[in-house]
């Protein structure tokens, strides 16, 4: 059933839905600047070319061993 | 009732079990005072994810039956303790840091839980971490469910990550040790800048069973202690194989500083462009004065520089690689996005995308890695350098920036240990060293694998001759 609100008992609930509305910014880290993917993949491969100028011979094996 | 002052507070866990043992207090009064101490002064630093306090008293009482029929298991027994909120405690909220975790609870001990309980010592609260231990890169301290940890010596600075939490609640007294992670840092870096010691074993020596994955290939557990001899008595309680670990050495540390080689037959090697050049000059006195008191120990000295190698991008490949694959759910499901920094959430994503060929390049170039630390450790017994090169920085400032004023040297020194020693598996023991406007340094000292017993000989007659490690923040 609806049921219109008086001005005085829409104000009510708004003031008290408003701590529930705010957003508890204390434990976010501040927004990042600009688009943070995009600077992250940039980054990555940043990383990857660092990489692919080391001059890395054949037959060298990664860092792990596989024993069945 | 015994009155608990600073002195105990701040003691060391020898200092602690003797007192247990001579019956000055019980576990149990000991336990109530810690925890306490931590439900009151943790929050303070953003460091107390979750008290233990009930488990921990019925633990302390178990403790103290023990001790009454002079039933002695060493020297941790009945000594409160902390562990990074990575690590499971069945039947308690695990968090990791991170908010899509929150109400994460497991239902097993992680092993060095497990092993630390058989010694008798009290785990009294979780302490607080940065979130997903910083997988994906974080750019602010408050990457972190519980806020950015703050620094006891100075409550505006950061007191560092991953394991900032366990960092600030062994600087404040608000545990007698605590234990820590490092994949890349995690535990030097926050031990340096709240003036604690802090061990990261070789790779494999402690069980990362039931501790949070970030890179299977990278991750570590330590003890954050008051003193080198401290952390010898932790690791050799937490050390040794585990089948339910795929990466454990299999090897138990046996803490015997009694067996240290001679200091006159080993070499030392470390470099002049580190402790003279790379720091701010506000710590350069401070730095050059510890590695005095270090070369002053009578050991032979060799200069050396780090083999050239593009250590920050293997590593940041390999963590963003394997980060990314542990935490693939969490990314695909979206709730990635509930984390508190957003660099963080994109590295994340971001992660997911390096193709399999550049991750096998990087581990490839680690084997080379590798490789070359054997050569280097034929020449020298030990590195010495700089945990890092300034104090910390401040908690709510984004990280990295402003941290180079002056002209950058020719050389490389050991600038890249962290990231170098990391990827080689090295053991290092980062020891507090002096001040800096009133916020504390760390000078490193990194073996080749399994060198623990000499790095904790060095650093205990380091802290023999200096009492760094002694002072108190002011709380």
């Amino acid at each position: 059933m609806k049921q219109d609100l008086t001005r005085r008992e829409v104000a009510a609930a708004l003031l008290a839905a408003a701590p529930a509305l705010a957003v508890d910014n204390s434990l976010q880290a501040p927004a990042a600047q600009g688009d943070p993917l995009a600077a992250a993949r940039k980054q990555l491969r940043r990383s990857l070319e660092k990489m692919e100028e080391f001059d890395l011979p054949m037959p060298v094996e990664p860092a792990f061993i596989f024993k069945p | 009732m015994p009155q608990f002052t600073d002195d105990i507070f701040f003691a060391t866990i020898s200092e602690l079990n003797a007192k247990l043992k001579a019956r000055e207090f019980s576990a149990k009064e000991l336990t109530r005072a810690y925890c306490d101490r931590l439900e009151k002064l943790g929050p303070a630093y953003n460091a107390l994810a979750l008290s233990l306090r009930k488990p921990a008293l019925k633990k302390a009482g178990e403790v103290d039956g023990d001790l009454k029929r002079k039933r002695f298991r060493g020297p941790l027994q009945g000594i409160p303790f902390g562990v990074k909120d990575l690590l499971s405690v069945a039947g308690y909220p695990t968090t990791w840091g991170a908010r899509p975790y929150a109400g994460q609870v497991f239902d097993d001990d992680a092993t060095v839980i497990k092993k630390l309980a058989k010694t008798g010592a009290i785990l009294i609260g979780k302490l607080a971490m940065v979130e997903l231990a910083g997988g994906g890169g974080y750019s602010y301290p408050s990457a972190s469910l519980t806020g950015p940890g703050l620094n006891p010596w100075d409550k505006s600075r950061w007191s560092g990550g991953s394991s900032s939490g366990p960092a600030s609640a062994v600087a404040a007294g608000l545990v007698g040790f605590a234990i820590g992670s490092e994949t890349s840092g995690s535990i030097l870096t926050p031990s340096a800048f709240c003036g604690v010691t802090g061990l990261r074993p070789t790779y494999g020596y402690v069980s990362r069973y039931g501790a949070m994955a970030l890179s299977w290939t990278m991750d570590k557990l330590g003890p954050m202690c008051r003193s080198a001899e401290d952390c010898g008595l932790v690791l050799e309680a937490i050390s040794g194989g585990d089948s339910n670990d795929p990466g454990s050495a299999g090897k138990r540390f046996y803490y015997a500083p009694r067996f240290a080689r001679k200091f006159q037959d080993l070499t030392i090697g470390y470099a002049p462009v580190d402790f003279d050049e790379w720091p701010p000059e506000t710590s350069r006195p401070v730095l050059q004065q510890a590695l005095a008191v270090i070369r002053g120990m009578g050991f032979r000295v060799k200069e050396v520089e780090l083999p050239d190698f593009p250590y920050g991008p293997v590593t940041g490949t390999i963590i963003d690689a394997e980060g990314s694959a542990v935490f693939e759910p969490l990314i695909r499901s979206g709730k990635v996005d509930e984390l508190a920094d957003q660099e963080q959430i994109a590295g994340l994503k971001a992660g997911l995308e390096i193709p399999a060929k550049d991750y096998l390049r990087a581990m490839r170039i680690r084997r080379l890695i590798l490789d070359e630390f054997k050569k280097l450790f034929w020449e020298v017994n030990f590195l010495v350098t700089p945990t890092r090169f300034s104090v910390a920085p401040g908690a709510h400032e984004r990280l990295g920036e402003g941290s180079r004023q002056q002209p950058k040297p020719k050389s490389r020194g050991l600038r890249d240990m962290i990231p170098a020693g990391n990827l080689a598996g090295l053991p290092a023991l980062s020891l507090p060293c002096g001040f800096d406007g009133g916020l504390p340094l760390g000078i490193s000292l990194v073996g080749r694998p399994f060198y623990e017993n000499t790095l904790l000989a060095v650093g205990r007659e380091f802290q023999k001759q200096t009492d760094w490690h002694r002072r108190r923040p002011p709380v």
